[in-house]
């Protein structure tokens, strides 16, 4: 993407910077938990933590909370704030970046707009950060996108030692940089040339090209294998940058119903269970497929785009290894074994 | 016998399993993808026996597996823990003896990404399967009590202090079920949080809610769980919750003198009653 400007940022200034952006921001940014990283809203800037490798959760909850509480009922009166302050959300990286152009095209889309994800996607700044060091699992560069990839957002920082390169990106980047200094032709070369060696590091695994229509893809005979590990648990589903689907619960107290909307997780059999009690995905094979089917042949067919974006997440969280690389790999070569059949 | 040894014992013994048709499949462990880890591995055909792995990294619970597969004839790689599990579920008449062949493992214990011993295993009193149809290891001493470092710290703080311990690891829950979804006592046909009509538990990361579905599976497991800690070690957010586990077993322990899935005669202590059961069990 077009770079408006590259600004140098010292790391002893970042907790400055940030100050000033919170007189008028919520800011929003990594800080440490256990051995990893969370998203957190951040009071003081010196416990932003950027660093390589991902967060355990995905910053899109800031944009589809999981308990989104939606209205309250309260003496007859329905309260439906749809509001977001102007925020920042800072060191997010590429891949979750690439996440939320993913996301929009299911709630923003020319069918229907959700106002309340519409609302807090509109009113923040995302800030991304180059991945150094990809975390074990991840496979960004399979799926077209690079670690350092400073598109959908609106300023990208790159780690070059004591200091921060921004690619500053759109508007609402230039005005947050206004004041700090222009970077060096050669500061520049320096990220561009990590750039080019973290992505050598991470060759693609498998090409999207090769994956079966959706009817061979669907009656694939490696579905009877690959769920057979799955314990059903919806950890994948959580840590996914991608995954939106959600479920609607009301809460009754004295004097007040509230509607919230919950994360849900195809992972579980209450998921397709009917008033009836019949289950059209009866077993875990039909749950497991159907996650990928919709991570890689519904959503294409619905939206053009994969609804993945190589993270890892589910990958380094799956209690038993349920491997997404392993398995697009898997159809990849079916769907060739299959096409060289018919020839 | 070292890992390895036990690793090649047990692939002989799974690949005379397969071969003779005993069994249809053998449900053990295989290499994992990423973290060093090892992953469940469902084998049916004799040239796959040597994907089969043994290692300290084999942690994952193998007996809820064995609740998919009722009807079938299978062999299971078990640790004694799983295979504590398995005698578990058959005493709760989740399927014959017959059906499952165990291929005991003489365990030391399981370690994590870094290499330290989980805590479950760290105070493991029960390292050989007390039932099996093949011993793989030199029986190791079954161990002392040992009270956990996690119980050990519980145990001195004031009441208001162990709150805080507890709440700040219950507002950590996502509520993603893998904790239910990892532990082969959670086998109902509808867990109580699914419950929808009318609802039982909120599906929000309330505290309260959280609370609620944490404290009635650990309650609903009591005298019948057999501390294999999986379910701490599944869980994304890292929470500590094997210690109530802990607890309610230490519990059945002191009440009744009761441990799980130790002999396949024995009801569960809560599914049983003796006229000399300790008074203390009762609510007065």
């Amino acid at each position: 993407m077009s770079v408006i400007s590259y600004k140098m940022l010292q790391k002893a200034n970042m907790a400055d910077i940030v100050n000033r952006w919170m007189k008028d921001y919520d800011v929003i940014a990594p800080v440490k938990y256990g051995m990893a990283m969370e998203f957190r809203h951040i009071d003081d800037p010196k416990r932003i933590y950027l660093s390589d490798g991902n967060s355990i959760k995905t910053p899109k909850e800031f944009f589809f909370p999981q308990n989104d509480e939606l209205f309250e009922v309260r003496d007859g009166e329905v309260q439906a704030p749809i509001s977001a302050k102007p925020t920042i959300l800072l060191g997010v990286k590429s891949c979750d970046v690439t996440s939320f152009p993913v996301m929009d095209k299911v709630f923003i889309n020319e069918h229907y707009v959700d106002p309340y994800y519409k609302v807090r996607r509109y009113n923040t700044i995302v800030i991304g950060y180059a991945c150094n060091k990809p975390d074990d699992g991840g496979f960004c560069t399979t799926l077209g996108i690079s670690p350092a990839h400073n598109e959908q957002c609106d300023m990208f920082w790159h780690d070059i030692g004591d200091a921060y390169l921004i690619d500053v990106v759109t508007q609402n980047g230039s005005d947050l940089a206004d004041g700090l200094p222009d970077a060096s032709q050669e500061d520049i070369e320096a990220a561009y040339n990590a750039r080019e060696a973290i992505e050598a590091m991470m060759p693609p695994e498998f090409d999207l090209a090769d994956l079966p229509d959706e009817k061979t893809f669907f009656e694939a005979p490696f579905w009877n294998e690959v769920y057979q590990r799955c314990i059903g648990c919806g950890t994948c589903t959580y840590a996914c940058s991608t995954c939106h689907c959600f479920e609607f619960y009301d809460e009754r107290t004295k004097g007040s119903v509230k509607r919230y909307r919950n994360w849900d997780s195809c992972m579980y059999a209450l998921f397709t269970e009917h008033a009836s009690g019949h289950n059209p995905r009866p077993t875990q094979k039909e749950r497991v497929r159907q996650r990928f089917m919709h991570k890689f042949c519904y959503y294409p067919i619905n939206f053009g785009v994969v609804s993945c974006v190589g993270c890892g997440r589910c990958v380094r969280q799956c209690p038993t290894n349920v491997d997404i690389r392993r398995i697009i790999k898997q159809a990849c070569d079916y769907g060739r074994e299959v096409a060289t059949s018919v020839e | 016998m070292n890992w390895e040894q036990q690793q090649q014992k047990m692939r002989d013994i799974a690949s005379e399993l397969l071969t003779n048709g005993k069994v249809d499949m053998i449900i053990g462990y295989e290499q994992a993808s990423v973290n060093g880890k090892a992953a469940p591995a469902f084998i049916t055909s004799p040239e796959e026996i040597q994907t089969l792995v043994w290692n300290d990294k084999c942690e994952n619970m193998l007996a809820k597996y064995a609740l998919r597969y009722k009807g079938k004839q299978i062999a299971i790689v078990a640790k004694a823990c799983d295979a504590r599990a398995i005698v578990g579920l058959m005493v709760e008449h989740q399927f014959p003896r017959e059906q499952i062949v165990i291929i005991g493992m003489v365990c030391p214990g399981m370690t994590d990404e870094r290499g330290r011993i989980y805590e479950s295993c760290q105070v493991c009193r029960h390292h050989n399967p007390p039932v099996y149809d093949h011993f793989v290891g030199d029986a190791m001493e079954e161990g002392e009590y040992k009270l956990s470092p996690t119980m050990a710290k519980i145990d001195a703080m004031t009441p208001d202090e162990r709150w805080a311990y507890f709440t700040s690891q219950m507002k950590k829950c996502i509520r993603c079920y893998s904790c239910r979804q990892a532990c082969y006592l959670c086998y109902c046909n509808k867990c109580f949080v699914d419950r929808n009509q009318p609802r039982w538990v909120a599906r929000t990361t309330d505290l309260s809610d959280n609370i609620y579905y944490h404290l009635g599976r650990i309650m609903h497991t009591a005298g019948r769980c057999v501390q294999c800690g999986a379910c701490e070690r599944v869980c994304p957010m890292d929470l500590k919750i094997w210690y109530l586990a802990q607890k309610v077993s230490d519990d059945c322990k002191e009440l009744y003198d009761y441990d799980a899935g130790l002999m396949l005669d024995e009801k569960p202590a809560l599914a049983d009653y003796r006229l000399e059961d300790s008074q203390k069990a009762f609510v007065d």
